[in-house]
């Protein structure tokens, strides 16, 4: 992990939970935001593709375990997200908010199919049209709307929590990077 | 000389008492309208007249109101108050109202149908738009069981899966794990009906292919699983599937419950 991705990390998995909270109690049942899958294609804009790969499954493991229905369902397509967001960064204008919100985009829609594929697996059925137009679309449009805010938020954050917590020094350091 | 002075003087007094007399009865006279140097006075005078009406009424009321303005504040003050007091007390009292008409309705429900009734609150919802799960204000201290059947005054909503202390999760019919033995109230066909996740509809799949379903057969469970008891109002068949070669007969159901606006419900106890 590098010294600028821990803070970044860190901090999305404090606000993780927060905004799970939020989303549960202010959006609507069905097609509201998944702050989550924002939160990990953010994660992967800011960050190492392989270090965003693990702090999204992270991220969607907090899912899965306030849920507690079916573990890894959201991890494994988070931790997609946020590699797909990491990735893509590289190829796109890492500055520009369109690349941003072609990120997340494609982050939620291969995170949602991921998914629904994997509960398909498991034998959870969702009905596909009920999928697309209530699940996937709401999910891939806020994702886009959201990145943006949700974006500079985190990075005003990490900075931030960067200058708080105490530096990695020395032998730490070495060992860390 | 002096004589005739004096006559003078009772000559002018007399014709001065007469003139009077006559002038008296001359103008003591009705007339049939004013006279003409009255008429002319009168149009005259009508417009400084109404002008001088117009400046005095408004100096008189901006007078009473620079006069008032302080009271006429506070009166306006304190009639907001009220009224933004009565529109509480008024949106309250729907509030209210809304709340007895459906209680009224679940002990409608509980009075026709036999069996122990825990009436419960819904306070909460899944935080994953994948799932759909209620939970409710009761638990294993009021008596709550796991799989026990969950009702509303419209139908069927779901079963309990997992009870707290006192909380509970409940399963609602719409969740894609969800899975209801039921039967057509009309032709006794049996078959299940599955959550798919979309509140507004359920697949009712039948075990014979030729299952006799119509739009707008009511579907109830059949009360062959343990879990749900027979004859609970689950939806409205809206759509038929004629089933492909080898595979069973399908039903979209229009659930009877409104999923999405649940506010108290009823564990049947066991």
């Amino acid at each position: 992990m590098s010294l600028r991705d821990g803070p970044v990390i860190v901090v999305s998995l404090i606000l993780a939970p927060l905004a799970k909270v939020v989303e549960s109690v202010a959006a609507p049942a069905t097609g509201g935001p998944d702050l989550l899958l924002v939160l990990a294609v953010c994660v992967g804009w800011l960050c190492d593709p392989w270090h965003a790969t693990p702090a999204g499954f992270a991220l969607g493991l907090v899912e899965d375990l306030v849920v507690a229905r079916c573990l890894g369902s959201r991890a494994i397509p988070l931790a997609i997200a946020a590699l797909l967001a990491g990735s893509l960064k590289s190829i796109l204008s890492p500055e520009s908010l369109s690349s941003k919100m072609l990120a997340a985009l494609a982050g939620s829609t291969v995170a949602d199919y991921a998914t629904w594929g994997i509960l398909a697996a498991k034998g959870i059925r969702i009905v596909p049209l009920y999928f697309v137009r209530s699940i996937w679309m709401p999910s891939a449009l806020w994702a886009a709307f959201l990145v943006g805010p949700m974006h500079f938020a985190l990075m005003r954050l990490a900075a931030w929590a960067g200058s708080v917590l105490p530096p990695l020094s020395g032998k730490g350091r070495e060992a860390v990077l | 000389m002096r004589r005739r002075f004096q006559f003078k003087k009772i000559a002018i007094l007399a014709v001065l008492v007469a003139a009077s007399v006559v002038l008296m009865n001359v103008t003591g006279k009705p007339q049939d309208g004013p006279s003409f140097w009255g008429s002319l006075f009168q149009r005259m005078a009508r417009p400084v007249s109404s002008v001088y009406s117009s400046v005095g009424g408004w100096f008189q009321s901006l007078k009473t109101a620079f006069a008032d303005k302080e009271e006429l504040i506070r009166k306006n003050r304190e009639l907001e108050t009220a009224l933004g007091a009565l529109k509480a007390l008024e949106s309250r009292l729907q509030e209210l109202q809304a709340e007895n008409e459906r209680l009224r309705d679940l002990l409608d429900f509980q009075e026709t149908s036999p069996g122990k009734y825990l009436v419960t609150e819904v306070y909460g919802r899944d935080p994953s738009k994948w799932f759909s799960s209620v939970s409710i204000a009761a638990g294993s201290e009021q008596g709550v069981e796991p799989d026990a059947a969950v009702v509303c005054q419209a139908g069927l909503v779901g079963r309990v899966l997992s009870v707290g202390k006192d909380v509970s999760t409940v399963l609602l019919l719409t969740d894609p794990e969800s899975g209801v033995g039921a039967v057509v109230q009309r032709s006794r066909d049996l078959g299940v009906v599955l959550g798919g996740g979309d509140p507004r509809a359920l697949t009712a799949r039948f075990f014979s292919k030729d299952a006799d379903v119509k739009v707008g057969d009511l579907i109830v469970t059949s009360g062959i699983s343990s879990k749900f008891p027979e004859g609970l109002l689950i939806g409205e068949v809206v759509a038929v599937r004629v089933p492909q070669p080898g595979l069973v007969k399908e039903a979209i159901v229009k659930p009877s419950v409104d999923f999405e606006h649940l506010e108290e419900v009823m564990v049947i106890g066991r």
